[in-house]
């Protein structure tokens, strides 16, 4: 007869061989990929649409218009913009003519009043014209200090600071801030993981809710519970799925690793971002232990639900815990080291997305820290593992009777 | 196997169930080889004993001896099970989930597909064997879990039901893959309250109501102890002291007596002799395990 390792090892065998061979588990582990590669085309392309809008040292002063009341810029040269007219209805109809794309009418007690129209094609409910509107108003600038400053003056008056930041801590040292788009990569990178974390986990608590609450409700469990242990059972359970939990996001973080700096490379100040062999093991044991962690208290919300219905509605409250720190972005990035971003990753429900998300924040986070938490998450899921396997055994004897604390004790002390 | 005086042997068995008993102080056993009919009616504690007896479910009081041992994991490898409700998963295919529950009673994967392969074969399932369960009728269902049971040769066959929902064919193509397992040398119990099925299969019988035992043993002597219940005589005529409302005549002419203290089988037959009527055919009948159950169960209810 075969020991109880065989009957883990033949469940896991058939459980790997289900599931991975189902519609929606293919369907999720190919999706995000494209997902992923076809956001490195699409990322330049919305960072060339950005550039395309933003004001650059070139500016395309052909594009507008003025009609000038007030005679502050009177000395403008207007060769090749912005062009002068003389009246609102030469203005139009060069707008019209798609001559220019923005008419600044400026009033004749401008100086009193700062009063200027602005006509253009606007577009959408909250309309803006920054680009030009911008450049007019640079022109006003300079038409109101034309003969009072020299040039270099006037330029930095234009582009009065360029910021340089520095972070002062509170022992008085100073160290130099990475650049914003940087800082929101370095964000961005963990922050990513964290969430393929959370979906993955998702995915594999979805699978094992409706696995061990179907078996329990079409009576499968009577036919395998008198071959194998409800460890055994468990085991190969947690085994299977979380081989094909890791597949599936070794698949999305191998994608993701390629893609990933792939898309940051179209980004200034984002083509250095790497990502780090200390940060990819980060992700691999986050996920491992939350994984882990996860499906067992799957198995205890399968066995105690009545119905697959119930356990299918009970299952995504378990990964909204995993959820939490993602919810706390906006404080996290804020206040990386604060004592309930430690929590975040100290707890063991939440820690393998918070140690993530405190990673992307800048936050000071050891290795031993790291260690220590996910080997409390590690714990907590043999914990759970233990009462997940009693319960699933008392969920099967107390059959024909209600969950009450006594039965439910009894069955615990006698389940084997 | 050393041969066991009994495969399965229940002493005083009882559960209850929040304020209800369902199974109460129950005791019978099987013995090595037999068909053993385990009857009741709806709701009597059939199912609820089986899986007590299979350790599925824990009994309040009471003990079970199944193969010659507590019903421990290691030994139930060697016991066949048909749930009365069909345990296949619904979203497997067919072939899948028999091969998953046959490994796990100890066949290599090679040996399980090839065995439910055969199996499949024999029970007009081979086609189906790609396919989905949930897509099978419920015969077939009930069919493909047969199949798990036996596919295994276990040396005891429990079976829950196992006619109810199968069409004619199926159920002649089940009783006869089961008395084949028997000839094999297993032993077969199965619950039913299907009386036909058990008077054609059975040696020995237990019937339960509302959780207590009411008949046990062998199903020639139940019927016999229940003494003559009428004669049918097939004769040339009917001696007039015999005609009243004691007695039917039947599609052959044969007329039936039902039996009491005033008139006894030799009273009637004395009554033809004295008539000088010719008689072709006298048998004494005995009650239908029908009649008998109707009458133990509603008797067992009245009390």
């Amino acid at each position: 007869m075969r020991g109880s390792s065989s009957a883990t090892w033949i469940i896991f065998a058939e459980e790997f061989r289900r599931h991975i061979r189902s519609g929606g588990y293919i369907f999720f582990t190919v999706a995000i990929p494209i997902l992923m590669i076809a956001a490195v085309w699409v990322v330049p392309l919305i960072q060339e649409a950005i550039s395309s809008e933003a004001p650059t040292s070139d500016v395309d002063l052909g594009r507008i218009g003025f009609v000038d009341n007030s005679g502050i810029l009177s000395g403008l040269e207007t060769q090749n913009g912005p062009f002068r007219y003389e009246t609102l209805s030469e203005g139009l109809a060069a707008i019209e003519r798609e001559e220019i794309a923005s008419l600044y009418i400026v009033a004749e007690d401008y100086i009193e009043s700062g009063k200027v129209e602005q006509y253009a094609a606007f577009i959408g409910r909250f309309p803006s014209n920054w680009v030009d509107e911008s450049v007019f108003r640079n022109l006003l600038t300079t038409g109101l200090v034309t003969g009072q400053l020299d040039p270099a003056l006037m330029a930095r008056l234009a582009e009065p600071a360029s910021f340089e930041n520095f972070r002062v801590e509170d022992d008085g040292t100073v160290s130099e801030l990475v650049p914003t788009a940087q800082a929101i990569g370095e964000v961005i990178l963990p922050t990513v993981f964290a969430m393929l974390l959370t979906f993955g986990v998702m995915a594999g608590v979805g699978n094992m809710t409706t696995s061990v609450s179907e078996e329990k409700e079409n009576r499968l469990v009577e036919l395998i519970i008198t071959s194998a242990s409800p460890f055994s059972i468990m085991a190969g359970k947690l085994l299977a799925l979380g081989a094909i939990g890791l597949i599936q996001t070794a698949i999305w973080v191998v994608v993701a690793m390629l893609t990933i700096p792939a898309m940051f490379d179209q980004i200034p100040d984002l083509s250095g971002l790497a990502i780090s062999g200390s940060l990819a093991i980060t992700i691999v044991a986050c996920f491992i232990t939350g994984y882990f962690m996860s499906t067992t208290i799957a198995i205890l919300v399968g066995a105690m639900s009545s119905s697959t219905r119930e356990a299918s509605r009970t299952a995504p409250l378990i990964t909204m815990v995993g959820f939490v720190p993602l919810w706390f972005m906006g404080f996290l990035i804020n206040y990386p080291d604060s004592l309930f971003t430690r929590l975040l990753s100290y707890i063991p429900f939440t820690a393998p997305s918070g140690i993530l998300v405190r990673i992307g924040a800048g936050g000071e986070i050891s290795g031993g820290e790291i260690a220590a938490a996910l080997a409390g998450v590690a714990a907590t899921g043999l914990l759970f593992l233990w009462i997940s396997g009693r319960v699933f055994r008392a969920a099967t004897l107390m059959q024909g009777q209600s969950f009450t604390p006594r039965n439910l004790w009894s069955a615990l002390r006698h389940a084997d | 196997m050393d041969m066991l005086e009994h495969v399965l042997r229940v002493e005083g068995l009882s559960k209850i169930f929040g304020n209800r008993t369902v199974v109460n102080n129950l005791s019978f056993d099987v013995r090595p080889g037999e068909v053993f009919g385990f009857l009741g009616p709806n709701g009597s504690g059939k199912t609820t004993t089986i899986r007590m007896a299979q350790g599925i479910i824990r009994s309040d009081s009471g003990s079970v001896s199944i193969l010659g041992s507590e019903p421990q994991r290691s030994v139930l490898r060697g016991v066949g099970y048909l749930p009365e409700q069909t345990g296949l998963p619904p979203k497997v295919r067919v072939l899948d989930s028999i091969r998953y529950l046959i490994r796990l009673k100890g066949m290599s994967f090679a040996e399980a597909e090839s065995r439910a392969d055969d199996l499949l074969k024999q029970v007009g399932l081979y086609e189906y064997r790609l396919k989905k369960v949930d897509s099978l009728s419920r015969g077939m269902r009930q069919m493909a879990q047969f199949v798990v049971a036996i596919a295994h040769r276990p040396q005891l066959i429990i079976l829950d039901e196992p006619f109810a929902g199968l069409d004619p064919l199926n159920v002649q193509l089940m009783k006869e893959m089961l008395i084949e397992r028997q000839r094999d040398g297993a032993t077969i119990m199965f619950s039913t309250h299907v009386m036909s099925d058990v008077e054609e299969m059975c040696e020995r019988i237990a019937l339960i109501s509302e959780g207590k035992l009411l008949l046990f043993g062998d199903l020639d002597d139940i019927r016999r102890e229940r003494g003559v219940k009428s004669v049918q005589v097939k004769a040339a005529g009917i001696p007039d002291e015999l005609r009243n409302d004691n007695m039917r005549v039947l599609q052959d002419d044969t007329v039936e007596y039902d039996i009491s203290e005033e008139r006894t089988p030799e009273q009637i037959l004395r009554s033809y002799a004295a008539s000088e009527i010719q008689v072709d055919r006298f048998e004494r009948m005995m009650p239908s395990l029908n009649e008998i159950f109707i009458e133990e169960v509603s008797r067992a209810r009245k009390l």
